[in-house]
């Protein structure tokens, strides 16, 4: 038989032909490769070229290069370009040996400082003659850091601009207002360099990642054709039920977009939403209906879509695009010619055909202690019951009884209702009080019952699929199915459960047969009290 | 026309069934003709789960206000709720061609369209469509943009949707008697319109009702609907809780709350028994109020953060001047306004029962609040519905089934 392997274009093989290397120059850099190096980046090398020793012994870069260590001595380039420069170029064969076999180099770097500005232009230049995709992400410096430095970041952005294939800006001035100004600089710091790291990654993966609507290099393209010094840049992930806008509002709350405002003056807007396997078309739909509204009527969308099992439960968008300047900006010609880019990885002509809609039930993650504790009460409680308590139709607690006993159902007392002031209530209190002691020891098993709710509904879930076996238990109700039928043993009575069975399992007393209040993974119906305490 | 002023509101809830006969006097006030109530089985969470039962207490309570208020029910106007109802907020932009300058009804009608083309699932149906704003060539908030000059309409609505299903099922269940279901009005909406005053929407404030079965809200800010919800959590939450914790029966663990029961912090050392006498069936027992307190505490304020949560996207809670309103059974718990106010951080109000006249003195608890509401929203429809052009009614009647549409912003400013 002729095996169609819809696994074929896997992001493991994808990785294989596809070295990416990250690259930090500068201490500026250097940081932003430490924020990358801490949430992890598998698959990418990570260069951290500097002129300081410091910077250097600081990085957790897998790879180091000193600049120019004869030149400076292990100092750094002291905020002067000329000296960065010469400094990278006393490593250039350094420089070339690690960037050989590259398709894809992210430089990442601060502008303004002496190693930054002077040497990531050169660099950039060298990775582009080893043949790689370049994206170069540069910071601005702070306005307050002066006009001298400012003037070295804009020289320095109009080289790096020849340079490389796209050019991402990050203005440290709008990143301040990442957080609050009063947060601690540290944090502030930290953040722009993690909404940097956050870019990477998400470039990345935009290009690498097979997709079920691909996004290439050249989408990427377009969408900074207009490469001025602004990019556009927003990330949001998210997760829960409305995680789709979730995620989406998150990436347009991100201070590179302006809150939003700014994209709908972008002409081409790259959109990415990447999610784990239960991704639905609808929270696509819903997602696109919602930017669509923030972009312009003419405005190109180039959407993309990938389906990335590590994301889990998560669902990621990243919105991408640049704003031309006013009265316009010459497209930059990128000096090797549109043929010889890398194009490392063919667009599949079918994409991997994992279903993008995947059933509500299997959201529900089994706790990993689950199936211990069901077979561990299977192992105390041999008998089995009918599986009653998807039979019956009523209630535990419904009083059925009450209201074909009295047949004036109208005088009931208004005892359930929180204060409801019905004359009748004092005089017939004590009746229903006794009728229902009664009911409750008729029907109960103490409400308490050894599953968490949590079991139940991963029950629930995998009742499913295994559907052949409830058939059997019906004809032979006493014959234990085999341990892995997902019976519910007998109801223990009070004195079988431990004290503490009955405070930590999921005792949902009234609430036990009626569709689960579940809030973000907590079960409402559970006492808030015994949840506290947990 | 006379007989067309009757209007009767309905609310199945999880505790009781009410059912309210007002006739709205010309002069827009609202007398009060009788009031039917029972205690409703069958429901849980604000849902009907069995039919028959919920139908039969709905016949006793039925019967009751058709006795008191001398009225022969036919249509009715129904307080739903539950949790599978959620809102969102939506603006429709629409551009007036250019040989037209004067805005019109039928853009009203096109814009609203257009802000309702919101992705809610496919499964969903909507309740309300609630004007919030209008915004001509970017001037803000304009209530009544008709006949004004324009190039540009925006508007923002409130959307609210639920499950379609459930909704159809709670009609189905009523057509049986017959019973005709004028409109469909979600229930902290209906409550909205006697809870707060003119003045509380305008200034922005929060009205919690909080429900045998589920805790609804909506959020009121420069007089327009921003947020409302509901959360499947309640009074009934509180017996149970009680239950479960404290082991006592179902009926003792209700009697206990509301006798006995409040929100406040008791101090650890502070030992104070609650002795329940026994009977044929219960030996007697003696339960610790901190305990009590402190079941009855994790709940609401666990419910009240989930709110908290939900609202405060925006910040909107901070605009919150006009205070948090509180209705619906379980708001009678004692010391229930300090732990609001601990855990929303805006103070509560009492709020006073727009002036109406009959049997109001008993109707005036904050557990009415929503079907006396369902009248008063009956009566703005119908003023509405006057005011409407003749087309606007033609137009109508062969409208959407829950006839939102017929809501229009004077409605709700």
């Amino acid at each position: 038989m002729l095996e169609f392997n819809l696994e074929g274009n896997t992001a493991a093989q994808n990785a294989e032909n596809f070295a990416v290397s990250v690259v930090g120059i500068g201490g500026s850099g250097s940081n932003v490769l430490d924020r990358i190096a801490l949430e992890g980046m598998p698959g990418a090398e990570l260069i951290c070229l500097a002129s300081d020793i410091r910077v250097l012994n600081n990085s957790m870069a897998t790879q180091k290069l000193q600049l120019g260590a004869k030149l400076t001595q292990g100092l750094g380039a002291g905020g002067d370009p000329e000296l960065g420069l010469e400094a990278a170029q006393a490593s250039e064969v350094a420089i070339r040996d690690m960037f050989k076999g590259k398709s894809m180099i992210f430089i990442c770097t601060g502008l303004g400082g002496g190693t930054g500005s002077g040497a990531a232009p050169y660099v950039a230049k060298l990775a582009r003659e080893a043949g790689a995709f370049v994206v170069v992400f540069a910071t601005l410096p702070f306005s307050f850091e002066g006009r001298r430095r400012q003037k070295q970041a804009t020289i320095a952005l109009d080289d790096l601009r020849q340079q490389a294939n796209a050019l991402i800006t990050f203005e440290n001035d709008r990143m301040g207002e990442l957080v609050v100004p009063k947060k601690g600089i540290q944090e502030a710091f930290q953040l722009a360099d993690r909404v940097i790291g956050q870019s990477v990654r998400a470039v990345t993966s935009l290009v690498t990642q097979p997709g079920i609507i691909r996004i290439g290099m050249d989408d990427l393209m377009t969408a900074l054709r207009n490469t001025d010094s602004r990019c556009l840049f927003g990330y949001g992930q998210a997760k829960g039920e409305n995680r789709a806008l979730e995620a989406l509002s998150a990436a347009l709350k991100s201070p590179l977009l302006d809150r939003g405002q700014l994209l709908a003056k972008a002409s081409n807007v790259l959109v990415h939403v990447c999610g784990g396997q239960n991704m639905s078309l609808f929270e696509i739909q819903t997602l696109m209906g919602e930017l669509n509204k923030h972009v312009g009527e003419d405005a190109h969308l180039l959407f993309g879509a990938a389906v990335d099992p590590k994301l889990g439960d998560h669902l990621s968008v990243t919105v991408l695009t640049s704003l031309a300047k006013e009265g316009g900006v010459a497209v930059q010609p990128a000096r090797v010619p549109a043929e010889t880019l890398p194009r490392p990885i063919e667009k599949p002509l079918i994409t991997p055909l994992r279903p993008p809609v995947q059933p509500a039930a299997a959201e529900v993650i089994p706790p990993p202690q689950a199936p211990e504790l069901e077979s561990s009460t299977e192992a105390e409680e041999p008998v089995y019951e009918e599986p009653k308590l998807r039979i019956i139709p009523k209630p535990p607690v419904a009083p059925v009884e009450e209201i074909y006993e009295e047949e004036k159902p109208v005088a009931r007392p208004a005892s359930k209702s929180a204060a409801a002031p019905a004359p009748a209530m004092e005089e017939e209190e004590e009746l229903e009080e006794e009728e229902e002691l009664e009911e409750e020891e008729e029907f109960a098993p103490p409400p308490a019952r050894k599953f968490a709710i949590r079991d139940v509904l991963n029950m629930r879930a995998s009742e499913k699929p295994q559907t052949p076996a409830s058939p059997i238990r019906n004809v032979a109700p006493h014959n234990p199915p085999p341990a892995a039928a997902p019976a519910r043993p007998a109801a223990l009575t009070k004195e079988q459960q431990t004290f503490d069975e009955r405070l930590v399992g999921g005792n949902r007393g009234r609430f036990e047969k009626v569709d689960p209040t579940v809030e973000e993974g907590t079960d409402l119906d559970v006492p808030t009290f015994l949840r506290k305490k947990r | 026309m006379s007989k067309q002023n009757i209007h009767v509101g309905l609310e199945i809830g999880t505790h009781k069934i009410c059912v309210v006969v007002g006739d709205v006097k010309p002069d827009g006030s609202i007398k009060i003709l009788g009031v039917g109530q029972a205690p409703s089985r069958g429901v849980r969470k604000g849902e009907i789960i069995d039919f028959d039962m919920a139908q039969t207490c709905l016949q006793d309570a039925l019967v009751r206000a058709e006795d008191r208020s001398d009225v022969m029910i036919k249509k009715v106007y129904l307080a739903i709720t539950g949790p599978h109802i959620e809102s969102r907020n939506s603006r429709g932009v629409l551009r007036i061609p250019e040989d037209q300058s004067e805005i019109t009804e039928e853009d009203i009608d096109e814009v609203k369209e257009l802000a309702s083309d919101v992705a809610i699932p496919q499964d969903h149906i909507f309740i309300h469509r609630i004007i919030r704003h209008y915004y001509v060539d970017g001037q803000e908030k304009v209530l009544n943009p008709i006949g004004m000059l324009g190039e540009k309409l925006e508007a923002d609505y409130h959307i609210i949707y639920g499950i379609r299903n459930r909704v159809q099922n709670t009609i189905r269940c009523l057509r049986e008697f017959p019973l005709e279901v004028e409109d469909v009005v979600f229930s902290p909406i209906a409550a909205g319109m006697v809870m707060l005053s003119r003045e509380a929407k305008q200034q922005g404030s929060l009205l919690l009702d909080i429900g045998g079965g589920t805790t609804d809200f909506v959020l009121y800010d420069d007089g327009a609907v921003i947020h409302s919800g509901s959360i499947g959590v309640g009074g009934d939450h509180i017996t149970n809780d009680i239950a479960i914790v404290l082991k006592v029966p179902q009926s003792r663990a209700e009697r206990l709350k509301i006798e006995h029961g409040g929100c406040a912090e008791i101090p650890e050392d502070h030992e104070e028994l609650i002795q329940l006498e026994g009977d044929a069936t219960f030996n007697a027992k003696a339960v610790d109020r901190g305990l009590l307190n402190a079941v009855i505490r994790s709940r609401l304020e666990e419910t009240f953060n989930l709110i908290k949560k939900r609202i405060q996207v925006g910040g909107a809670l901070d605009r919150c001047a006009g205070g948090i309103y509180l209705c619906g059974g379980t708001s009678l718990l004692q010391g229930l306004d300090e732990l609001v106010e601990t855990v929303f951080g805006v103070p509560v109000r009492r709020s006073n029962f727009t002036p109406m006249s009959g049997l109001t003195a008993n109707f005036e608890s904050p557990q009415f609040a929503t079907p006396v509401g369902l009248i008063r929203y009956a009566q703005k429809l119908e003023a509405e519905r006057a005011n409407m052009s003749t087309f606007s009614k033609i137009k109508n009647k062969f409208g959407n089934l829950f006839g939102a549409s017929r809501l229009f912003a004077s409605l709700f400013s």
